[in-house]
């Protein structure tokens, strides 16, 4: 992310907290909140979670659903898990401004990276007058 | 007034989507200090931009 200051809010939304480690990690300034039902997620891809596209082609692999079964015999706690958030729910970025107007949008695509120029942009756009410091990374 | 924005500044791979930010704006979310204590209470998204603005990263699961 741009190494400029800015002054708006660094927010991360999970859906679990162990979700967060990595945002936490890569960025220590920002803040972690917790969106237990995937609302904003489900919001972002227009009304559905969006999906890494890998899953569709495992569900079509008999390869791995015998490799699953297998595997979920061997360790039932694998049944267990959330089906509302998983490796393959998709996220993405956006800036708001205060005022509610959506700047930027970047729905998460796995291997792709959101436009650092636009986002820069869309920060810059929002940044109070006087810059104190307080700030993204 | 209900707000839609899609398309314009946003990225084309979002171009398509309408969204409504007051949909985005009334999502429930609850502060995380840490994974070991429990969530805050829950508050609006858009008591959290109304200020300053923010960037929102919408995190996956990692794995």
């Amino acid at each position: 992310m741009a190494q400029a200051k800015h002054t708006s809010r660094l927010i991360a939304v999970c859906s679990g907290a162990a979700d967060s480690d990595g945002f936490k990690a890569g960025f220590p300034g920002g803040e972690t909140f917790l969106d237990s039902t995937s609302t904003l997620k489900t919001l972002l891809g227009g009304g559905q979670i969006r999906k890494a596209g890998l899953f569709g082609d495992l569900l079509a692999s008999s390869t791995f659903w015998s490799g699953y079964k297998r595997a979920k015999a061997n360790h039932p706690e694998l049944g267990a898990g959330s089906s509302t958030a998983d490796g393959f729910d998709l996220g993405g970025v956006f800036v708001v401004s205060p005022t509610s107007e959506l700047l930027f949008v970047h729905l998460e695509k796995l291997g792709e990276v959101a436009d650092e120029e636009k986002l820069e942009a869309a920060l810059t756009s929002i940044d109070a007058p006087s810059s104190s410091g307080e700030a993204t990374k | 007034m209900m707000r839609w924005f899609g398309g314009g500044a946003a990225e084309s791979s979002a171009a398509a989507v309408k969204y409504s930010m007051q949909e985005f704006a009334a999502v429930q979310v609850q502060a995380l200090e840490s994974e070991a204590d429990p969530p805050g209470p829950a508050v609006p998204l858009g008591d959290l931009w109304k200020d300053r603005g923010a960037v929102v990263m919408v995190v996956r699961r990692p794995g």
